[in-house]
């Protein structure tokens, strides 16, 4: 498993695309966090107002909504490109098991996603130093649940890499299921049957996030997506196993 | 070393391959022949544990891939058709996770030090700090080897190790084959007769995904060989040379089969395979003048043996 994460990791570094999400977590974070929480509005003119704030809610939220193009680019090529390259026949031919294949792929994407996510911790640093109100657990509540939504989606977007040789198709196919994960409350609202809606909400990745927001640490909730995460690399072990006896 | 019994693998209602039996003994170079599609590489698949069998068992040194995988594939060292590499990594990187991968470090081999001596062994030492995404095609197949011979594996299971390769690669790649044969135990397939013909001790050849025939070299190519034509090119009076040869003892006959030149053409010579008739073919020829420039026997190709193997299948 440590082989298969440590090739993993400095493959996102070999190739532009681990800078390119690292820079992408940089630049976006630091946006929001210059306009929203510094206070520097550039749209508001030479009357800008600046109104400072230490509540890093926003930011996260924002960082939520930039998964949807950030998580399709570390997991498209994960398992599609081993089998279009034969270099699954390698995997799977060494001493390893499958679940330590699935497995170290995974924890790379995560840790991938982990380190990109991690550089928002400057601005606690920034704003707990400016602004002795400023409350962590808030902050902590947030971060967790930005890390652990994400991780739900790589862990989907893991799954359906394992299903195809192409990583467009892969690349597409996570951004599909997460639009849709997104738009899951909106549908459930719409919907008039409540055991339906119920049904709906009781599925939904982002409904569980709100919580964590306001600092609370919600426990089911950590659960559901620690268990959509297992399923999902358990599944994914699955395709990969199934393939060999068909 | 390698038990393989009544090993089967269906695709839907298709046998691609059919309960196939063998065993391969310790420091045997064991060759696969047969024509593409004949199940040699799901063979393979099948005794490296890429793909499981329908039925039927291949054990490695006395465990069965079903039962103890890790132990059997941490045995064997397999190239595949295409050698499975990272393209984004260098040489050597690619050989460190390999090294890593297979959990060698546990047998007591030193990382970088092994390294070294197997790019050395294939001859890859020049380019290992190279991306392999810039390798020609035979550096890559050597890496895929030296992939392979990490860990120094008891066996080897090497499928197409030469195709696509230029002739002097080829011929590289089989020397080291044969070098290698003296240490590990090694299965090669190919669908080239002088390919196996050249390296290994004994040849089992697959149709249709069964065995059709399992021997040693030299009987299976002597069998093939023991063919009842002879080729003549005789520089002479064409009409002169066909009478006087027909009168050879053991020649049933001979036929002009093209003019190669003002005076001198090739000849299918029919004998009833009793005595070999090159020695007095060519007294004939030096006793009345003419030039014997070339006798051989018609070359045999795969497909005649397959024709000739699988017709004395059907005989039984």
């Amino acid at each position: 498993m440590s082989a298969i994460f440590k090739r993993e990791m400095k493959a996102y570094f070999t190739s532009p695309l681990g800078y390119i999400i690292l820079a992408v977590f940089t630049v976006i974070s630091s946006v929001v966090f210059v306009i929203n929480n510094a206070g520097f509005n550039p749209f508001s003119g030479a009357t800008a107002q600046y109104v400072q704030s230490n509540d890093l809610t926003m930011l996260y939220s924002t960082l939520l909504s930039v998964l949807i193009i950030a998580v399709p680019l570390l997991t498209m090529k994960l398992l599609s490109e081993e089998k279009k390259l034969g270099t699954d026949q390698l995997l799977i031919t060494s001493p390893v098991g499958v679940l330590d294949i699935v497995l170290g792929k995974y924890f790379s994407a995560a840790a991938m996603y982990g380190m990109s996510l991690s550089v928002t911790l400057i601005f606690w640093v920034i704003s707990a130093t400016n602004s002795p109100s400023f409350d962590f657990g808030v902050a902590t509540g947030n971060f967790v649940a930005v890390l652990l939504v994400g991780m739900v989606f790589i862990a989907i977007g893991l799954f359906i890499s394992s299903l195809t040789e192409s990583q467009l198709i892969s690349a597409l196919g996570t951004f599909v299921v997460m639009l849709l994960a997104m738009l899951m409350p909106t549908f459930a609202s719409k919907i008039s049957s409540t055991f339906v809606a119920k049904a709906v909400s009781a599925l939904s990745v982002y409904d569980r996030y709100y919580n964590f927001t306001v600092g609370l640490f919600d426990l089911p909730a950590v659960v559901f997506y620690v268990s959509l995460i297992s399923a999902f690399v358990f599944l994914t072990a699955r395709v990969i196993e199934k393939r060999r006896y068909s | 070393m390698i038990e393989v019994s009544g090993l089967t693998k269906k695709y839907g209602k298709k046998y691609a391959v059919d309960g196939i039996s063998f065993t391969v003994n310790k420091g045997e170079i064991v060759g696969l022949l047969g024509p593409n599609g004949a199940g040699k590489t799901t063979t393979m698949n099948m005794i490296t544990g890429y793909i499981s069998a329908t039925a039927g068992t291949a054990k490695v040194g006395g465990h069965d891939i079903l039962e103890e995988p890790d132990v059997v594939k941490g045995k064997i060292g397999y190239l595949p058709e295409l050698p499975p590499l990272y393209l984004d990594m260098t040489v050597k990187d690619y050989l460190y996770f390999v090294f890593d991968l297979k959990k060698i470090g546990k047998k007591g081999f030193d990382k970088k030090k092994h390294v070294l001596e197997v790019a050395d062994v294939v001859k890859i030492t020049d380019v290992i700090e190279r991306p392999i995404r810039n390798l020609s095609k035979g550096y890559k197949q050597r890496v895929g080897l030296a992939q392979a011979l990490l860990g120094s594996p008891d066996v080897l299971i090497l499928d197409e190790p030469t195709v696509g390769l230029d002739p002097k690669q080829i011929i590289e790649i089989r020397n080291l084959i044969e070098k290698l044969g003296k240490s590990h135990t090694i299965i090669l397939s190919s669908h080239i007769l002088s390919e196996v013909q050249a390296v290994c001790d004994r040849i089992i050849v697959i149709a249709k995904g069964k065995k059709v025939a399992d021997a040693p070299t030299e009987e299976l190519t002597a069998n093939a060989v023991s063919s009842k034509d002879v080729i003549a090119r005789i520089a002479g009076p064409s009409v002169d040379v066909m009478k006087a040869v027909e009168g050879l003892e053991g020649v049933r006959k001979i036929s002009l089969s093209s003019q190669t030149g003002d005076d001198e053409a090739e000849y299918i010579i029919e004998t009833d395979g009793t005595v070999d008739i090159k020695k007095p073919l060519f007294k004939l020829c030096a006793d009345n003048n003419w030039y014997l420039l070339e006798s051989k026997a018609p070359d045999m190709s795969l497909e005649d043996i397959f024709i000739q193997l699988t017709d004395r299948r059907e005989e039984k």
